[in-house]
């Protein structure tokens, strides 16, 4: 679970390394990519005769690139600040801007739940647990986001991207030994960059898997009862891996 | 309710959009049917478990398919005592014994990886409500006990599948199975509290996929 903080902090060690890698990736992804390239240019030069993927959009001249893509996915998310590897689901939606690059939003959702519990009774096998308290949190991303994706043609696109945004956490208290409960919610501007690569199953669709960074410090102000206003903030920086059907229409 | 949410939220957006993948598919109807088997072992629970299931689903493109599934997995657990006899004898008693009976219902979609090859790779994910029945018989008190638990739960897959013919093919694959069931319990003073079983965990099955008109 994501735990909320009090006061300022300066990144820490590990997010600056995530930061590096996730730059990293994505130059990996270009190189490999111009490697690629260059090889099937050579190739082509030596007439191989080994048959080069041709997809259908190609090969029809005629046919133009699809305008808007669609792109569903789901995977996990692991918090850099807490050992809480959460499901995630999402979409973007986006446009092709001009060649190789497409913008758009995206949304999300991230869920994540503890519950502090105790055995109940000595049956064997499975054992029921009793509920004694219960955090419910949830990430909701809502950013505008671009990608590019490094060809458009080939069997493999490897492509990254970046958007920024909004984001929001919502964090629900239940004890219920005491009966008490409560809920908070923390919104700041966010980003989130992501680097992949798809794997195209035909003509307006392919099949992505990518690697993903969150960073955000999600805050709000809070009132205690002596009067004095402090900002609270919950650091939502994470990286995840998810996996998506891509449609092109 | 926040799943059903996303989930209607992604169609409708499909839907809105006019993504053709989502509304129509080239060529005839296609359906399929797999009937599979396997073990299933709870993080929670020592040994496997067996299990047997049914994925029924449309085809939406020659790549996606989505359904419905369901499955049946049993557990027997017993604590036993060695019985009374002479040396060597290897008899136990049966203390106590708890029948776990669990069985999902979802939604899922699926991405075969190619449909040009003899191997099939694919992957799939479900999400849906899932119940556990659990029968408790506490032979030396003589005190039964029989609790439903329920909630939504989800589940990943992928595998890899053997085309037999054009339209069957058997299927192997390793499973994941998430969720927390729950139910609630009124106690002697009148509160209430929730208890839950966990059943997460893993499992192998190999199934028979057959397509159809």
């Amino acid at each position: 679970m994501i735990r909320p903080v009090r006061g300022y902090f300066a990144l820490s060690h590990g997010v600056r390394c995530l930061r590096v890698l996730s730059v990293s990736i994505a130059v990996s992804l270009v190189v490999a990519t111009s490697a690629s390239a260059q090889r099937a240019d050579s190739t082509a030069t030596r007439g191989s005769s080994v048959p080069r993927y041709v997809p259908q959009a190609t090969a029809a001249t005629t046919l133009k690139p699809s305008a808007y893509r669609l792109h569903l996915h789901g995977g996990v998310f692991a918090p850099v600040d807490v050992n809480a590897t959460s499901p995630t689901l999402g979409l973007r939606l986006g446009r092709r801007l001009v060649s190789h690059v497409q913008g758009g939003f995206l949304v999300g959702w991230t869920f994540e739940r503890k519950n502090l519990e105790q055995p109940v009774n000595g049956l064997p096998g499975l054992q029921p647990q009793r509920i004694l308290a219960r955090a419910d949190g949830q990430l909701v991303p809502a950013m505008a986001y671009i990608q590019v994706d490094l060809n458009e043609t080939r069997f493999l696109m490897p492509y990254f991207g970046i958007a920024s945004g909004y984001e929001w956490f919502n964090l629900k208290l239940n004890d219920y030994r005491t009966g008490e409960s409560a809920t908070a919610t923390y919104a700041n501007v966010a980003w989130e960059t992501w680097g992949g690569i798809g794997l195209r199953l035909g003509r307006d669709m392919t099949f992505d898997s990518e690697l993903f960074y969150n960073g955000g410090s999600l805050e709000r102000d809070v009132t205690d009862s002596s009067g004095q206003s402090y900002t609270e903030a919950v650091h939502a920086n994470g990286i995840g891996a998810r996996v998506g059907v891509n449609f092109l229409f | 309710m926040r799943v059903r949410l996303s989930l209607l939220l992604a169609l409708s957006m499909a839907l809105a959009f006019r993504v053709p993948a989502a509304l129509a598919q080239t060529g005839p109807e296609l359906w399929s049917i797999q009937l599979d088997g396997g073990l299933f072992v709870l993080n929670d629970a020592s040994g496997p478990t067996p299990r047997a299931g049914i994925r029924y689903g449309k085809h939406f493109t020659s790549h996606v398919s989505g359904g419905l599934l369901t499955g049946f997995a049993y557990k027997v657990s017993s604590l036993e005592a060695p019985a009374a006899g002479p040396q060597g004898s290897d008899s136990h008693v049966e203390l106590a014994r708890a029948d776990a009976r669990m069985v999902p219902l979802m939604a899922f979609m699926q991405v075969d990886l190619t449909d040009r090859f003899f191997l099939v790779p694919f992957v799939g994910i479900g999400a849906g409500y899932e119940w556990l029945r659990l029968q408790g018989t506490d032979h030396q008190t003589a005190q039964e006990s029989k609790v439903t638990y329920g909630n939504l739960a989800w589940e990943g897959y992928a595998g890899a599948g053997v085309r037999l013919t054009r339209k069957v093919r058997v299927n192997g694959e390793l499973y994941y199975n998430g969720g927390s069931l729950e139910r609630r319990v009124l106690a002697a003073d009148g509160s209430t509290w929730l208890e839950a079983v966990h059943v997460n965990g893993v499992g192998a099955r190999v199934g028979l996929d057959l397509v159809f008109e």
